[in-house]
């Protein structure tokens, strides 16, 4: 039997589901293959870490709310988040028609969210534009201790894009590392105008996975 | 619906990643069905039924928002149309003790490295790996031909592998031009 063939079978061997008498060969080839036993371990640890995932149960009060939601043909309203709510889920609203001159003053009033330490969250940036915009230059300054998910140890992430006419939204998935949070700031720049708007990122540790999963 | 939103949920969550939006797929799909209670109780094997209806919902909701001006979304290491094997971006074929993969593999690298599947290889592995439901099962399903899943799960295992091998700190990013806008990540 060649690798390419135990490749297939791996994951119907560790499901229990690989019958005879091609289990005992697939078997017998992996007692002699270096390359195959190392991918059935591997297979066999990637399967266990995902069966020991954690689940984030539901918001109280999910069954009964999303129930009456339901019968009134309500869909679930995203919330300007107040305070320090566990949802990290956050409505920027950006009227670019307001944007400031350069140099504009950085912004008042900081909203808040909370992500929990280790777990990615969605953080999402409503933008609402009251026309076209072309080539509109968005940047986020990160925390320290927050990154976007895939962007490891990058705290300054910045992409040129095109807005259309009304509203415009990035879900953002964000991890936060240990540590405190901070300020999550979102600048857009269009011509020599630009907006400017901050997120205060609070970390709650208190329910924050392992950092290391026992095997 | 009430005796299957827990199970609902929890297949939302694995889709999603958050609670927030777990919770509102399984609203948005409440509020779909709702009005078409009557045709719910005909339907003989409801809860298989349920999750289907969900993951279309799921697929069509994470495609809309791909097609979002602002869209933000990582390359797809091994994505489907790639001509690479995924298993050979591995970074070695060296037998690798088991306390090497745990210094790596982590649950919270591997919940990052979820979020970075597709929601159609997230919804596979979810599935079948995490809840138990066996390819042929997941066939009618998820309507999906069993020969099209055990690609996305071969793709999708390695592509999670090929993840969790990585340094945590290590700057290995590429960036998806298909259709989405670019990331220009500022050194």
């Amino acid at each position: 039997m060649e690798c390419s063939q135990v490749n297939t079978h791996i994951d119907e061997l560790l499901a229990d589901a690989l019958g005879e008498p091609l289990r005992s060969a697939v078997l017998l080839h992996i007692e002699h293959c270096d390359h195959c036993a190392q991918t059935l371990r591997q297979d066999r640890t990637l399967r266990e870490l995902l069966q020991g995932l954690p689940l984030v149960p539901p918001s109280p009060g999910f069954h009964a709310r999303v129930l009456r939601q339901a019968s009134a043909g309500q869909r679930r309203s995203r919330p300007w988040l107040t305070g320090l709510a566990l949802a990290a889920t956050l409505v920027l609203g950006v009227v670019l028609g307001w944007m400031l001159a350069p140099g504009g003053k950085p912004p008042v009033s900081v909203q808040a969210v909370a992500l929990l330490a280790q777990q990615p969250g969605s953080v999402r940036l409503a933008f609402e534009s009251g026309h076209d915009l072309r080539d509109v230059k968005l940047t986020l300054h990160l925390p320290t201790s927050v990154e976007v998910v895939g962007y490891p140890g990058q705290h300054e992430l910045t992409w040129r894009t095109d807005l259309q006419r009304g509203r415009n939204e990035l879900s953002l998935p964000l991890v936060a590392r240990d540590g405190e949070g901070g300020l999550l700031v979102a600048q857009l720049e269009h011509g020599a105008q630009r907006k400017q708007f901050a997120v205060r990122i609070d970390v709650d540790q208190t329910g924050a996975l392992p950092s290391k999963n026992p095997i | 619906m009430y005796p299957h939103l827990d199970h609902l949920y929890r297949f939302a969550y694995r889709m999603t990643g958050t609670r927030e939006d777990a919770e509102d797929l399984v609203q948005d799909l409440l509020v779909k069905l709702y009005p078409r209670q009557r045709e719910l109780e005909a339907v003989e094997q409801l809860r298989p039924w349920l999750t289907r209806v969900l993951y279309r919902l799921g697929v069509d909701r994470a495609r809309s928002q791909s097609r979002n001006p602002l869209a933000l979304r990582q390359d797809a290491v091994g994505a489907e149309d790639s001509d690479v094997d995924p298993l050979e971006r591995l970074p070695s074929h060296e037998p690798e003790p088991s306390a090497a993969l745990e210094r790596h593999w982590t649950q919270a690298r591997l919940l990052e490295a979820m979020q970075q599947l597709s929601v159609e290889h997230r919804s596979v592995i979810a599935l079948h790996m995490v809840e138990g439901y066996a390819l042929n099962e997941l066939e009618d399903l998820l309507q999906t031909p069993v020969g099209t899943l055990k690609s996305r799960l071969h793709r999708a295992r390695a592509q999670l592998k090929a993840l969790l091998q990585r340094e945590p700190n290590q700057d290995h990013q590429r960036v998806n031009t298909r259709g989405q806008r670019k990331w220009n990540v500022v050194k």
